[in-house]
């Protein structure tokens, strides 16, 4: 039988559902799910997801992004598995990148909520048919109001214009 | 009726409700109803908690998301608000990764010139 065919990042989501990877999309990724439309949508390189910090969850995830043609590594360089109980630990980020420069960035802490937190009223939207668990509008927003880097203020910034442009 | 973050301060410590209800000698469902908002529970009940997770009373109790303000301006936190409740389950998306592609792309070319 094919296999249906998604963008990398569904396929990946795909995946996590069958092999059942906690995982919910957070970020700007996951504020976009919540626009009407491309035009209210914000341009964002990486695709966030906040994985429930568990040594099997991050397993599973990991191996199912080797599997896809993934290239996984931390932030201090090249991923080793033997490190992955110490990542866990620290609740550490990995990066995923495929050949075609697709970034999946794998969170096991965002600021201001735990995992289940997040997970307990995601959103599930469908991608393809393929339910994708999104965390809460107003949590995401909060934890980039709570995390408070530059980034993430330049953000709100704008999201709070296209509120205000919108209600006008 | 106070909600609380006893089950997320435990989770941080690698800890089930289960298990703190155990330790703390609680019947799972209190404490689980405390947790939810939809018990009551004393002062001194949360500073047992605390005590035994090894942090303050006041991480353990949360406000409800409406009273933790994300703009000035109350009209955009109720548009926040309006625009999750409208999001339904099941609503279609697909859209949306395909966007977020095209901006990777976008990243990637521009990275290649640089």
């Amino acid at each position: 039988m094919n296999r249906p065919r998604f963008d990398p990042y569904t396929e990946v989501l795909h995946a996590f559902n069958q092999k059942g990877v906690r995982y919910v999309v957070v970020g700007v990724s996951g504020i976009n799910y919540y626009a009407k439309s491309p035009s209210e949508s914000f341009s964002t390189q990486d695709y966030d997801l906040f994985l429930e910090n568990t040594l099997g969850n991050l397993k599973k995830a990991v191996g199912i992004l080797s599997r896809l043609g993934f290239h996984v590594a931390t932030k201090e360089g090249p991923f080793r598995p033997d490190h992955i109980k110490e990542i866990v630990q620290r609740q550490g980020t990995l990066m995923a990148t495929n050949p075609q420069g697709i970034q999946i960035e794998l969170l096991l802490r965002i600021s201001g909520y735990v995992f289940r937190e997040l997970e307990k009223d995601a959103k599930i939207f469908l991608v393809d048919e393929v339910p994708i668990r999104v965390g809460g509008l107003r949590k995401l927003l909060m934890s980039k109001k709570i995390a408070g880097r530059e980034k993430d203020r330049l953000f709100l910034k704008r999201y709070q214009a296209n509120l205000t442009g919108n209600m006008l | 009726m106070v909600r609380t973050h006893i089950r997320g301060e435990a989770l941080l410590r690698g800890m089930t409700l289960t298990e703190v209800a155990k330790k703390l000698g609680l019947y799972l469902s209190n404490l689980s109803a405390m947790d939810s908002g939809t018990r009551p529970v004393s002062l001194r009940q949360l500073s047992k908690i605390a005590q035994f997770l090894h942090c303050g009373v006041g991480d353990l109790i949360l406000g409800s998301e409406e009273e933790r303000p994300l703009f000035h301006e109350k009209a955009l936190d109720r548009a926040v608000d309006k625009i999750e409740a409208l999001s339904e389950d099941g609503t279609d998306k697909s859209w949306v990764p395909k966007v977020t592609l095209a901006w990777n792309r976008h990243y990637v070319k521009a990275k290649k010139k640089r």
